[in-house]
């Protein structure tokens, strides 16, 4: 804090901090877990892929050719 | 007393009002509540392809919304617009500066910008008439390295500075919209929020700050690391963000409880995490680090939960397709892989 203004814009800025209704970190830490929860089944990382043909960067090796 | 030192003393006691605050809203632990959420298992993820062509360290990468094309940022003075699918290089735009920092794709898939060391954020257009990629802005303006910018769309883009401010301009126009001050010390990483109305920061300052992009006010600051925050991150829900530092630990924080929630750190990891970012539902958060890896962690385990190993140096960025279906790692040493 070097100057006054600055020193009343901080103090404003604090104030409304201090003053923000806050959620209770039993409640944030559920909805968290919930949204992992509901989205884990679509996420390739966890689940992986239900058939290698599903994922865009699958093995270009999978491509096959018979030779005739 | 003077105004200036009641000002100081009054600072301090609202800071002191925030710590209990935040302490009566701590009636829980994320590591008791998720005591109990099925472990996922070790998380084994291969390269699947590498796209090689730059010729010197890279700094910077964005994927673009179609989850194929991306963008990196080299300091062999190139901005490459590469198409993932193939590893065929789309773009290779020549850089009026080569000190590059940041790079950025536009939703719509029209623009890419970048900027560094030269303080400015150049606009480039990717869809010109005669075919060609050129210049269409130059937004100078700030009086520092530009370290990060993000596209809210084709003509708003929110950029962060080593001059301790973050912007919102108007490319049209060329003119800073809104100034977001507040830290005390260079700003190193921005992320945008899911619905675009808010965006955290992360700072030299060790701290990050939650900003209403339409009204320009910090809405919120949140303390706790130890040094330099490099990474900022949000979580998908846009309730929460996650940090990474020169500390060594990256932490989550919550920003309806208004606190740091986890951390995510291990006795044998001692270097600086460069880059983060969460997968699709949250549950893994990727990491980049000094010492060549990426750590793949459960968010709400807060388990490492697997590793990305492959390149030769320094893990500059990352980043996670919009469909979720793969990540991205750039490196110093010049290659960007990307995994699944």
């Amino acid at each position: 804090m070097h100057s006054v203004p600055q020193g009343r814009k901080l103090v404003e800025s604090l104030r409304s901090e201090r003053d923000m209704p806050r959620q209770l970190v039993s409640q944030a830490t559920t909805d968290l877990i919930k949204y992992t929860e509901d989205h884990t089944p679509d996420d390739v990382f966890v689940k992986g892929f239900a058939s290698d043909k599903l994922n865009p960067f699958r093995p270009k090796s999978s491509f096959q050719c018979a030779a005739l | 007393m003077s105004e200036l030192d009641q000002l100081r003393q009054e600072a301090e006691q609202l800071k002191s009002q925030i710590r209990d605050a935040r302490k009566a809203a701590n009636d829980t632990t994320l590591a008791s509540v998720a005591a109990n959420l099925e472990p996922i298992g070790r998380i084994q993820m291969r390269t699947r392809r590498t796209l090689r062509g730059h010729l010197a360290k890279i700094y910077a990468m964005h994927w673009a919304s179609d989850s194929r094309n991306l963008v990196s940022a080299s300091q062999d003075g190139k901005l490459i617009v590469w198409d993932s699918y193939t590893t065929n290089k789309v773009h290779a735009i020549p850089l009026r500066s080569s000190w590059v920092m940041t790079c950025a794709y536009a939703p719509s898939g029209s623009f890419v910008a970048c900027g560094g060391l030269d303080n400015i954020c150049s606009i480039y257009s990717l869809k010109t008439r005669e075919g060609n990629v050129r210049v269409s802005r130059e937004l100078p303006g700030h009086t520092g390295y530009l370290s990060c910018c993000r596209f809210l769309d084709d003509n708003q883009i929110v950029t962060s500075s080593g001059d301790m401010t973050c912007a919102l301009w108007d490319i049209e126009t060329g003119q800073q919209v809104s100034a977001f001050t507040g830290h005390t010390g260079d700003v190193m990483s921005l992320s945008l929020s899911p619905d675009f109305r808010t965006f955290i920061s992360g700072a030299c300052d060790a701290s990050a700050k939650l900003w209403d992009i339409r009204d320009g006010q910090c809405k919120q600051t949140f303390p706790g690391h130890e040094s330099d925050i490099n990474a900022v991150a949000f979580f998908p829900s846009g309730n929460a963000f996650a940090t990474g530092s020169d500390d060594a630990t990256c932490r989550l924080f919550d920003i309806r409880a208004d606190q740091e929630l986890a951390m995510y750190s291990h006795d044998n990891i001692i270097c600086g995490i460069t880059s983060v970012a969460f997968s699709k539902s949250g549950r893994l958060l990727f990491a980049g680090y000094d010492d060549f890896n990426c750590n793949v962690w459960d968010s709400m385990r807060q388990e490492r939960a697997g590793v990305l190993a492959g390149h030769d140096n320094r893990v500059s960025c990352l980043g996670v397709t919009e469909d979720g279906m793969a990540v991205c790692t750039g490196s110093w040493d010049s290659f960007l892989k990307i995994w699944n």
